[in-house]
């Protein structure tokens, strides 16, 4: 599944309409689960507008180093920011964008690989431990359903933006 | 309300208004109104009456309604009814009306309640009718155009019945008494008949309500006739006149046929002595009618935003053609019919942009006339003479450019106004100049850009004064010589204001750097030349329209940038030994016996790569004039090209690179983005 999202870009509305089958009740959330330095992180469904691979970003000068650039998404310029960096790890070898539309603002994250859809029950995410507070912009974690062991952390989509 | 119709309003008031300013200016400078002036007065009062009523706006209405009463009048007894010294006042009086539409119409834009003190402006009006109907009272003149006016509405009484043989069955309609806009009422009950009969089933007399005002006294008098083919229809109608609200009695009139002979007479009749009625005033303002008609026609007002998107979409079009056509999957291969096509698609591709780019542009016209007004306001209350001459007014520019040079525009005649010409007529003779100052607007076109210049003939600027008053300001340095240039500069600098008290005009804590600041934002320039006691010329260097811009793309450690190619003096190759050091590592080079610092892209914006050594690498020489100017190393040069301006996203724009000169993006022909500099930014960013 992995394999496949990699290759093409893919319209999150069909994914989703695909899992609505499945789900029956009101309280569960599609996440979209991908993998940034070995770390497994989750956003909301609702916030993921589409999946890039093989994007040209322009570099702009004099941002911070967590801002990649920017690119040309048919016709609209579009901010890409590197989870990695702006997590405070160190870049590595990213493979795709995952385009999120937050606030009416589009913005785009820079992550290893993307791994599945998955629908979560609020009720199971978790908050964070108050130890590990620090880590930025998360609010929340889960363990992932059918795949033993894999817990994610939910980005806090908003948290992007300020 | 409905929007839309709103916005229709809006956009009809301000052209009314716009056209009434004009005619006034006009007959101002001509001193008294000709019969036709009149008549276009009345017109425009009668439209601004029928839709501020349409729109239920009361005051507006009220105020149209007594002042086209007034011209009702004046247009009835001619403009001797108004004596020479009652003249100005009558100019006042309307400009005084323009402005209050004007700000009744900038609330509604606003989403403001409109004023309801309406009582004094109204009293004012009437008060001036009166003046005008006591002196009427001994004129001979008058009294003979009364005299003609009534015989033929007595001939038309006569002839009563206005019946049809194709429509036998008639409501004769009579409207509540002092209802006013009679005919007005009359075409909303036609509307609201038509929602019980057909349109075909039903006529009406008199039947050219809209065009025709003189139709209101005439359906006081007479009545209003519906006319319809059948009793029957006629009993459908009735519930939409009996609901009307301002009907005050309606009786059934049927037409006869034995009475056949003598209804053909008052048909024939009646339109022979509805004419002379109409006729001796009117062919005038029929004419102007029918050609208001069709320059309505041919216009439609269209909201920007749209015509944005279309830009962006035509663009954008612009681009992925040329992606289509430069495809690497296309290398190498033969493609005779392909290249045909594609090369038909490019040119009209190219004309699409033209097209969509020209239907942005606007003439200046309208911002220019509005300077009359500002002359004649000024010259007024500053008792001097002062005549503008508008030059060039057909000259197109962008639209979003247009409404930003407008107050420059106005500051700057305000300022040639209030400084630049003389104080007294006295002066201006004693100095050999014709008594009246002139100052001429004008506007053309040179390539790329627009320039707009403002001349007076007036005193011109004090080097001296401006020296003395810089360095009390502190923007100068004292002991340090400036040239002429120089001391005209200080003139745009921020807190410069020679004026040293504060008139109603001029210096109202803002001055001409206003000015550059607002023409800089739209990517313009402002100069000044003078010439003491010759005069002022203030030039604004304005470009076409900011979304499209002719630009050099160079490339610079692996990033292309933009820069505008009217920011570019020159382009050159410089030697490692050309370079001057000085003690703080900043480098120089000597162009045309001036010295010009150098910035290195790579430096200014921290670049991982770039060219260091200057012999591999390209110095442009930039700034917007050649004392303002600077020079940047890149590391290569790539080629000119058209771009289309893209902003950058606010998340982008949010890290404060603006003021480093990144200011915008565009999309290359192969898709990718190239960075757009702005180049007075960098040279502010370099200062420091």
């Amino acid at each position: 599944m992995a394999d496949e999202m990699m290759n093409y870009s893919l319209d999150m509305d069909d994914i989703q309409s695909a899992l609505s089958d499945n789900v029956y009740e009101n309280e569960t959330d599609n996440y979209l689960i991908f993998r940034s330095d070995d770390i497994f992180y989750g956003v909301n469904a609702d916030d993921v507008d589409e999946i890039l691979t093989e994007i040209a970003v322009t570099y702009v000068p004099l941002v911070p180093t967590h801002v990649s650039g920017v690119i040309n998404l048919r016709g609209q310029i579009v901010p890409i920011v590197d989870l990695r960096v702006l997590l405070g790890r160190m870049p590595g070898e990213d493979c795709c964008a995952i385009i999120l539309d937050i606030e009416e603002t589009k913005i785009g994250i820079l992550v290893d690989t993307v791994d599945q859809m998955v629908a979560i029950n609020r009720s199971s995410i978790l908050p964070v431990p108050p130890q590990q507070r620090e880590q930025r912009m998360v609010s929340g974690m889960c363990t992932v359903p059918n795949q033993a062991g894999t817990t994610m952390m939910v980005l806090d989509c908003s948290q992007l933006l300020h | 309300m409905n929007n839309d119709m709103m916005e229709a309003y809006l956009y009809e008031m301000n052209t009314q208004l716009e056209q009434l300013e004009e005619i006034v200016l006009a007959a101002e400078n001509a001193g008294s109104f000709s019969q036709e002036d009149v008549n276009e007065i009345f017109r425009i009062m009668h439209t601004v009456k029928g839709s501020s009523a349409m729109m239920e706006f009361n005051s507006l209405m009220t105020v149209s309604h007594n002042i086209e009463d007034l011209f009702f009048l004046i247009r009835d007894k001619g403009m001797d009814v108004v004596s020479e010294e009652l003249k100005p006042e009558l100019f006042d009086l309307i400009f005084k009306s323009i402005d209050f539409f004007r700000g009744e119409v900038g609330k509604l834009e606003n989403n403001e309640p409109l004023s309801d003190s309406t009582a004094g402006f109204l009293e004012t009006i009437s008060s001036f009718s009166k003046k005008i109907s006591v002196q009427e009272g001994g004129a001979p003149a008058a009294n003979d155009a009364q005299e003609e006016e009534s015989a033929p509405q007595e001939t038309v009484s006569g002839n009563c019945e206005y019946g049809s043989p194709d429509f036998p069955n008639a409501l004769q309609i009579f409207f509540d008494e002092g209802s006013g806009m009679e005919n007005l009422r009359a075409m909303m009950l036609v509307n609201a008949v038509k929602d019980f009969v057909e349109e075909s089933q039903f006529d009406y007399y008199p039947g050219d309500l809209k065009l025709n005002p003189d139709t209101g006294p005439f359906i006081v008098e007479h009545g209003f006739y519906l006319r319809f083919r059948s009793d029957g229809e006629r009993e459908k109608a009735l519930p939409a006149v009996r609901d009307s609200g301002s009907v005050r009695s309606y009786q059934k009139a049927d037409y006869t046929a034995p009475a056949k002979a003598e209804k053909k007479d008052a048909v024939a009749d009646a339109p022979a002595a509805r004419q002379p009625a109409a006729t001796n005033d009117q062919p005038a303002a029929a004419q102007g009618n029918t050609k208001q008609a069709h320059g309505k026609e041919s216009l439609i007002s269209v909201n920007l935003s749209k015509l944005d998107h279309l830009m962006a979409v035509v663009s954008e079009i612009v681009i992925t053609e040329s992606m289509v056509t430069a495809s690497p999957d296309l290398k190498g291969l033969k493609l005779d019919k392909f290249t045909q096509s594609a090369r038909q698609l490019r040119s009209l591709t190219d004309e699409l942009q033209d097209v969509s780019m020209s239907l942005r542009m606007v003439p200046v016209s309208g911002t220019f006339q509005k300077m009359r007004r500002i002359v004649r306001d000024m010259c007024k209350k500053l008792n001097k003479e002062a005549t503008l001459t508008l030059k060039g007014e057909d000259t197109e520019i962008d639209k979003t450019i247009v409404d930003s040079i407008s107050d420059p525009i106005m500051h700057i005649i305000r300022n040639s106004m209030d400084h630049g010409i003389e104080e007294t007529a006295a002066e201006r003779v004693s100095a050999g100049k014709n008594p009246t100052g002139s100052i001429l607007l004008s506007a053309w076109h040179t390539g790329s850009e627009v320039i707009i210049e403002v001349t007076d003939d007036g005193q011109g600027v004090d080097d001296n004064a401006v020296l003395n008053k810089a360095l009390r300001q502190g923007l100068a340095q004292p002991g340090v010589e400036y040239s002429h240039k120089e001391i005209l500069n200080f003139l745009l600098m921020p807190g410069f204001s020679t004026n040293s008290e504060v008139t109603e005009f001029s210096g109202r804590g803002v001055g001409m750097d206003v000015v550059k600041s607002n023409v800089e934002s739209v990517g313009g320039t402002v100069s000044i030349t003078s010439e003491q006691g010759k005069g002022m010329t203030v030039t604004l260097k304005i470009p076409l329209t900011m979304a499209i811009m002719d630009g050099m793309e160079v490339s610079a450690g692996g990033s292309v940038f933009t820069v505008p190619i009217n920011n570019i003096q020159q382009i050159f190759r410089m030697s490692e030994k050309d370079i001057i050091h000085d003690s703080t590592r900043g480098e120089m080079l000597k162009i045309m016996d001036n010295f010009y610092s150098v910035v290195r892209a790579r430096d200014f914006f921290q670049l991982e790569r770039g060219v260091d050594v200057i012999d591999e690498g390209i110095m442009l020489w930039v700034g917007p004039s050649m004392e303002n100017s600077f020079c940047i190393f890149v590391d290569e040069l790539i080629g000119e090209q058209q771009v289309v301006v893209k902003p950058l996203p606010n998340y982008i724009n949010n890290f404060g690179i603006k003021s480093y000169g990144i200011v915008g993006c565009t999309i290359l022909g192969d898709g990718n983005i190239s960075i757009i500099l702005d180049i007075p930014s960098i040279m502010a960013a370099t200062k420091i």
